[in-house]
């Protein structure tokens, strides 16, 4: 597999917004047009070759971004295909509406990741911000297809009108986890924060912890060993390896139903 | 050629193009298993009058299976996608839906879709749940024991039905012994069912009749009791024959069969009864795959 390998020369002062630079994008495009593509900065554009230098082979299905930071924002948006790996951290809407591929991060990502996402695959070996897989701005709905997998902590309101796909965090959610879901699974394997579920209609939300309390719309449904759990935790399992082995061993469920429109589901895994 | 005394015929099994799907049931236990993947499977022994041939491929461990309860895979063969989608609604939802703690998956990954809970779901009154795990659609209908969990689709591939070979013996008890044996060693081959009861069937037949509203009928030339009155196919030793029918999802696959089954069929051989290896066919003008025995014991 051929790479083309972004690396920052030095981290900007100022955001940068990254929308576009995609392994499909950049797949049929020469060396010398890479170079010279328009980066919105600002009320400014400047040049992708201004801010990395880049080599590698072009005409490939993957990309590297290498020495990022947090002024990267919109890293991967829109991205329809191929593979985008992303060594450092990044800013925000990361994967923002992506259809398809696989964009990892090694580092930790800021808000808005997965915002409105169809289809693909983020993985994100450290934390992120609020509004995991929620809405892009201007859109009704939240991430409707695709994976997001955060290996640590992510912050507020985590699928917050999520329609479809599946969220998993390695670690703890912040306030408001699964906010007026409409469909879609949540798993969390840390603590939660309050305000679980808030609003949510429909939807799965399985914790590993049970949450400190739950809204007054919902209501113990009661223990129940379900197929569906197994199902849930061995693909779950078998997306990280280290997930795996602290999945092991759930046999039963407290189910806990409600909010608005009752047909919202919350799972503690025990 | 001879196997252990056993004559085998230079003849073929004749055998005709179908339509399959794997499904994959799980359930609290291999036992309640094995009740929906009987229930299924049940009345499938031919499509002349059942529909389907449909049969248990072989058990599942708890670790081959998607939700890691123990779990059976069963095969279902059809003449066309429109009957084999009709015979998965009907059975999976009267014989699988019903059966406490089941769930149900497709086992096959290529091929076109084939509704499965994207029908059953309706089930549910609304108050089904569709989840979407990596690429796979499931529905959790609810159902009184908690829930019946089904992939939303399986999927079709080409197939092979009807291969075949006889066993003819000097009486029942030895046809039936040589039969079991055949059976015993062919359910661990993979990709094939025998979807007759037991695996084993007496009342071969042929095509047509001479009653015109029947499609097919005993066949004569094979029925010991009508030797002397008809062109019997059987010598004077021949006193019970017993057909296995085997329908696989490749021709390999019903190669395989075919010679572990006529080689454990045979080591009985002819000092206890197994007189000749034989297998049915019309012609070799009705079906593109023949199944010729020498060939295959060779």
């Amino acid at each position: 597999m051929s790479t083309l390998i972004l690396r920052l020369e030095a981290a900007p002062d100022f955001d940068v917004d990254l929308s576009g630079i995609t392994p499909d994008a950049l797949k049929d495009k020469r060396l010398p047009d890479i170079r010279r593509l328009k980066l919105r900065q600002g009320q400014r554009d400047m040049a992708l070759g201004d801010l990395f230098a880049i080599d590698g082979t072009v005409g490939g299905d993957e990309l590297e971004i290498h020495g990022a930071c947090t002024r990267l924002h919109h890293v991967g948006a829109g991205m329809r295909a191929g593979q985008l790996r992303v060594i450092g951290d990044c800013g925000a809407w990361l994967g923002s509406e992506m259809r398809g591929g696989t964009l990892s991060v090694r580092g930790n990502a800021g808000d808005g990741v997965g915002a409105s996402m169809r289809g693909g695959l983020i993985d994100i070996s450290g934390s992120v911000g609020d509004y995991l897989g929620a809405p892009f701005p201007g859109a009704v709905s939240g991430m409707k297809g695709g994976t997001i997998l955060v290996q640590r902590r992510a912050g507020r309101r985590v699928g917050d009108r999520m329609r479809r796909g599946l969220v998993v965090i390695g670690g703890d959610a912040g306030h408001g986890c699964g906010s007026q879901m409409i469909a879609g699974s949540i798993v969390v394997l840390g603590a939660v924060d309050s305000g679980v579920g808030t609003g949510m209609r429909r939807g799965t939300i399985a914790l590993a912890q049970a949450p400190a309390g739950l809204g007054p719309g919902f209501a113990l449904n009661g223990h129940f060993d379900l197929a569906f759990t197994q199902l849930l935790l061995r693909h779950v399992g078998g997306l990280k390896s280290a997930w795996r082995s602290r999945l092991s061993g759930i046999a039963s469920v407290e189910r806990w139903v409600g909010d608005a429109g009752g047909l919202g589901e919350i799972l503690i895994l025990s | 050629m001879k196997i252990n005394g056993t004559f085998i015929e230079d003849t073929f099994a004749e055998a005709f193009p179908m339509k399959a799907t794997r499904l994959i049931i799980t359930a609290y236990n291999a036992t309640w298993a094995n009740h929906a993947a009987n229930a299924l499977t049940g009345f499938a022994t031919s499509v002349i009058a059942c529909g389907c041939e449909a049969g248990i491929e072989r058990q599942l461990k708890p670790s081959e299976t998607p939700d890691g309860r123990p779990g059976v895979a069963v095969l279902l063969f059809a003449m066309s996608n429109k009957e084999l989608t009709k015979q998965l609604q009907n059975r999976v939802g009267q014989c699988v839906l019903t059966s406490p703690t089941s769930a149900c998956y497709s086992g096959i990954a290529e091929g076109d879709p084939l509704p499965l809970g994207k029908t059953l779901r309706f089930f549910g009154d609304g108050y089904q749940i569709a989840k979407k795990l990596g690429p796979t659609r499931y529905w959790r209908v609810p159902v009184m024991d908690g829930e019946f969990l089904c992939e939303d689709t399986t999927r079709v591939t080409k197939a092979v039905g009807g291969g075949n070979f006889l066993i003819l013996a000097t009486n029942q008890a030895q046809a039936l012994a040589a039969s079991e044996r055949a059976i015993t060693a062919m359910r661990k081959v993979p990709g094939v069912i025998m979807p007759f009861p037991g695996g084993v069937v007496r009342s071969g037949s042929k095509v047509g009749s001479k009653y015109k509203t029947l499609p097919a009928s005993t066949n004569h030339r094979y029925c010991p009791t009508l030797r002397g009155v008809v062109d019997s196919a059987l010598s004077d030793q021949v006193g019970a024959v017993l057909e296995i029918v085997i329908d696989g999802l490749t021709a390999p696959a019903i190669d395989e069969a075919t010679r572990v089954g006529i080689r454990a069929a045979c080591t009985l051989g002819s000092k206890r009864g197994i007189l000749a290896i034989s297998a049915g066919n019309y012609g070799g003008n009705l079906g593109p795959f023949h199944f010729k025995l020498r060939q295959i014991l060779k």
